[in-house]
């Protein structure tokens, strides 16, 4: 059987993508993400927690964050996207970029409608990892960050957009079910 | 497991919850706030293309973040629009291809798909071979990036098609794009890199997790 940290359910290992038993097994740390069938997967790990114990999921911060940890080791590359909670219109998408030399870097893209500023990222404090978590709907959208206000870089862990034909290199996320998106 | 919840303590307080994404009222007002700083020849060309694509029933949003994404990008105003317009064309194109029910996020990833030279017959017969629902999107977006990284329209296409004939899902798409980039990465060809993991995929079983097989249709 294979239990998420902090979080009330757990599945037998069969049932579980090997990329993902084997990433919880190891104990690997936090990669770059997306998560397209962690939603099916979360919801397996819920239902199965609700058949067992009969009583009212309730989400605590640091589950949150280990199943974001394991929805990120599925897949390793763009952003992750667990959900705990199949109702739910948004999905907790979690950005991570290492960046030892920059002193600030930012996220953009068609969530924040491209705004330098509006979506800081926080350097962790042991290393040089940039992370910023943010609530988004079902859908595609393009992103890439920005160190230093001025240089822009893609996601190197995540798929590569069409050319942009503004000389900057996108990524792609997709996030949940994409049938279900913005419009 | 204990060091891995230290991490996890370790990171917890570095992220940060941000608000909601912009919606697209909302962007079409910061979109015109970028259009009232044209010149008047080219913000009305600007307006006429989006009064356009909204007649066509075309969806606006991406093409609200186009502009939005060009200004912060420090491009010129005709760029911009020139961009946008083939955007514009770019989404009728993916509409008339998967058909009007699609969602705007398969238009989109079907617009970059058609932007990164792969041809309608490929994502007619991409999307008529799914057998997972809700892949498409994924699909496409990892069709995009493989053509983007080398390997060519056709082959990767095929191969796509192969594994979704099988019931590859989601998760079966985005781990063979990882496969493949490590391989690339490690120096091996795109054409065989792709057909080499399409192979073994299905040889394997690994289209669904735990190695088991789909479901007869």
């Amino acid at each position: 059987m294979t239990e998420l940290p902090g979080h009330p359910g757990s599945l037998p290992d069969e049932t579980l993508p090997p990329s993902v038993a084997d990433a919880v097994a190891r104990q690997r740390p936090l990669a770059t993400p997306v998560g397209a069938d962690i939603d099916r997967v979360m919801r397996q790990v819920q239902v199965e927690a609700a058949r067992r114990r009969r009583r009212r999921f309730v989400l605590a911060p640091l589950g949150l964050v280990a199943a974001g940890a394991a929805t990120i080791l599925i897949l390793g590359d763009g952003v992750g996207a667990p959900t705990f909670e199949p109702e739910s219109d948004t999905h907790p998408v979690e950005f991570v970029v290492d960046q030892p030399m920059a002193s600030g870097l930012a996220v953009v893209g068609d969530f924040n409608a491209w705004d330098v500023r509006a979506t800081p990222m926080t350097r962790s404090n042991d290393s040089n990892r940039w992370v910023v978590t943010l609530q988004l709907p079902a859908g595609r959208y393009l992103y890439a960050f920005v160190a230093d206000g001025s240089r822009w870089l893609p996601d190197p862990a995540a798929p590569l957009a069409a050319p942009d034909d503004f000389s900057r290199r996108n990524s792609v996320l997709v996030v949940g079910d994409p049938r279900r998106s913005r419009q | 497991m204990i060091r891995f919840i230290r991490l996890l303590l370790v990171v917890v307080p570095t992220v940060a919850f941000a608000q909601a994404p912009v919606p697209t009222d909302s962007l079409a007002r910061q979109a015109s706030a970028v259009m009232r700083t044209w010149p008047a020849l080219i913000r009305e060309d600007a307006e006429r293309l989006l009064d356009s694509a909204s007649r066509r029933g075309v969806p606006l949003a991406p093409l609200y973040t186009k502009v939005r994404e060009g200004a912060a990008k420090m491009a010129a105003p005709d760029v911009i629009v020139g961009v946008v317009r083939q955007l514009e064309a770019a989404l009728v194109s993916a509409r008339d291809i998967l058909g009007p029910a699609s969602s705007e996020g398969e238009l989109s990833a079907a617009a970059a798909a058609i932007q990164s030279g792969i041809a309608a017959p490929s994502l007619r017969s991409l999307q008529s071979t799914l057998k997972s629902p809700g892949s498409l999107t994924i699909a496409l977006v990892v069709l995009t990036d493989l053509v983007r990284r080398g390997v060519e329209p056709v082959v990767a296409t095929r191969a796509l098609e192969r594994l979704a004939s099988a019931g590859a899902t989601d998760l079966t798409f985005s781990q063979f794009r990882l496969d493949v980039v490590n391989d690339l990465s490690s120096g091996v060809a795109p054409q065989a890199a792709i057909n080499r993991r399409a192979d073994d995929y299905l040889s394997r079983n690994l289209l669904l997790p735990g190695g088991r097989r789909p479901p007869p249709p």
